[in-house]
């Protein structure tokens, strides 16, 4: 039984005198995708950022180490639309993820080369890994960019938004990879703002609103219609259908939910 | 697609040090030698026992290349410190900063400074002074910006402000100065502004991956082990080394520090190291190149190279911008 990715007893985000998140006994599993989802302004980058150590108060373990302020955290952050505006190279933009091993010089070893090549094999990307990452589509970035993480090596990956902008092709693809990569072991912690792709790719559910963890759970415990209608303030059905075991989610109900 | 493929096609700036580097050497030594055969009007291969070309030229010579680098590797530090492809070495107050220092010397006659002992404190001193402004109001890479501008402004403010009360006899010196011209350097001065430009460049050279790190934001390049406000800080310092060397050597030019890493970027891209040595040799070029045409254009009048260079930054500046506004793939690369 590995240790859990995050046991948190207390999270807190304050911007001045205002706080932004706060919550209590927040749980992820080991080797899990993770998605936190809630309707907008709820939080979730907020949560996800306190989460990486950018800002905020944790106290509790992650992966059995406590968190301590200002100490790295061993995980891999890919951020919304990174590297649009870069002019570096796929490899070059991947082999980045090398920088903590690096020396100050930055020369890189065969290692590190070895683990660019494994991180652009596992994302398809060896045919663009010469070209030019402002160059790729959305897409192709995106890819670029869990590349770029995983050359990073390490047990946990959080990524804000990252179907932000892709088309339902791209998006069912990429939540698919990142299923594989939970499958392998790693952690999985995004926001998403599909209800159906959260549904059906994550098994492990964060519901945020208002600047708090209103639940926690697999799809299963946490999936049902009035939760989410509740939090959303619109009618939602929640149902799996038996025959396939995929969920699917209604939305066209009639007015707003007070 | 196709547009995004076609450009892609590029290859990400040579990937043969060796080959690349030669030609570029090779080419870059030929273009000097030629240069340096302009004098009176006329051609004729340099003679180098020439005491005109020993003494007047070669000085020169060094001066433009030493100054175009300088200005040209603070400018692509500077812009990926900025994440904006018009950031010039002006922008984190050295230009503006060593006007208003020189300027000062010049109109009121403070004597026993020199004038280049006063460009590079003035220039180093509202750096300083923009960089702790924008630690105490935590402004980020945004705050440093418009706290750059700011006190470039009010630089600017103060030096009109002295002009306007000075004589003309000081006017005139000031006016030559702030044209910026590479004819007034000697080796005597490169022996002392060198170490400084060398440190400022061996700074940009050590943090240029960091910056590789930080185009991609904050959180990630703090997920990579970035130290963001050390990273900050120490871009601008090394930047601001390298410029006000070049404003101690040469006056103020702009421009280059803008234009000629934006050309390279779109040239080629590349790790930001490779994008700033690129620049370096380059920008050294460009503006030997441009103060060889305002030596010999309207001979026997010596144009100045930053009038030379602000006839050409406007025209790149239009071109740039039409690219800046062509959608995504067409967009410079910072």
């Amino acid at each position: 039984m590995t240790a859990p990715a995050f046991e948190l007893d207390h999270i807190a985000v304050h911007a001045g005198s205002r706080c932004l998140f706060s919550a209590r006994q927040l749980h992820i599993p080991a080797g899990s995708l993770c998605a936190i989802i809630g309707p907008n302004g709820a939080g979730k980058t907020t949560l996800l950022r306190a989460l990486a150590g950018f800002h905020g108060h944790c106290h509790g373990h992650s992966l059995g180490q406590p968190l301590r302020a200002g100490q790295p955290r061993p995980l891999a952050w890919v951020g919304q639309h990174e590297g649009a505006d870069s002019p570096l190279c796929v490899a070059d933009y991947v082999m980045l993820g090398r920088r903590p091993q690096l020396g100050w010089l930055g020369r890189s070893s065969v290692a590190d080369q070895q683990a660019v090549a494994q991180a652009l094999g596992s994302m398809a990307l060896q045919g663009l890994a010469g070209q030019r990452l402002a160059t790729l589509s959305g897409g192709e970035r995106q890819r670029a960019a869990i590349a770029r993480a995983l050359a990073q090596d390490t047990p946990l990956m959080l990524l804000d938004e990252p179907c932000n902008h892709l088309d339902i092709r791209h998006q069912q693809l990429l939540l698919r990879q990142l299923q594989q990569l939970a499958q392998q072991g790693r952690t999985l912690v995004c926001v998403l703002h599909e209800l159906q792709l959260a549904a059906n790719y994550a098994d492990w559910l964060l519901l945020v609103a208002d600047g708090q963890l209103v639940a926690q759970g697999t799809p299963d415990a946490l999936l049902h219609g009035d939760l989410l209608s509740q939090v959303y303030r619109w009618p939602i059905r929640a149902e799996r259908q038996a025959a396939t075991g995929r969920w699917q989610l209604d939305v066209h109900g009639h007015g707003a939910v007070a | 697609m196709s547009s995004s493929r076609t450009l892609g096609a590029l290859p990400a700036w040579p990937r043969l040090p060796g080959a690349g580097l030669g030609l570029a050497a090779l080419g870059g030594l030929a273009l000097i030698w030629l240069l340096a055969g302009f004098g009176a009007g006329q051609w004729q291969a340099p003679d180098w026992h020439d005491p005109i070309v020993r003494q007047l030229r070669l000085p020169r010579i060094a001066n433009a290349l030493l100054v175009g680098a300088a200005l040209a590797m603070s400018g692509a530090a500077l812009q990926a410190l900025f994440r904006n492809p018009l950031a010039d070495p002006g922008l984190i107050g050295t230009s503006s900063g060593a006007a208003l220092g020189v300027i000062a010397v010049i109109a009121l006659g403070i004597g026993g400074l020199s004038v280049p002992l006063a460009a590079f404190g003035g220039g180093l001193a509202v750096t300083a002074l923009i960089l702790l402004l924008n630690r105490l109001l935590q402004g980020g890479q945004a705050g440093l910006l418009i706290i750059g501008v700011v006190v470039g402004a009010c630089c600017g403010a103060i030096v009109s402000l002295l002009l306007f009360l000075s004589d003309d006899l000081t006017l005139r010196g000031a006016m030559s100065w702030l044209s910026g011209s590479l004819a007034e350097a000697r080796f005597a001065e490169h022996g002392y502004v060198l170490p400084v430009m060398a440190l400022g460049a061996a700074t940009l050279l050590l943090v240029a991956r960091d910056l590789d790190c930080l185009l991609l934001g904050d959180d990630t390049a703090r997920s990579l082990g970035v130290h963001v406000g050390r990273t900050r800080t120490l871009t601008a310092v090394g930047a601001a080394l390298l410029a006000g060397g070049a404003v101690t050597l040469s006056g103020i030019i702009g421009f280059v520090g803008m234009m000629v890493p934006n050309a390279i970027a779109l040239l080629g891209g590349g790790t930001r190291r490779q994008l700033m040595l690129w620049s370096a040799w380059v920008g050294a070029l460009f503006l030997l190149l441009i103060d060889t045409l305002g030596r010999e254009l309207a001979y026997p009048v010596d144009l100045p190279a930053g009038v030379m260079a602000a006839f050409a930054g406007p025209v790149f500046f239009i071109w740039l911008f039409r690219r800046l506004q062509g959608g995504r793939h067409d967009r410079p690369r910072l």
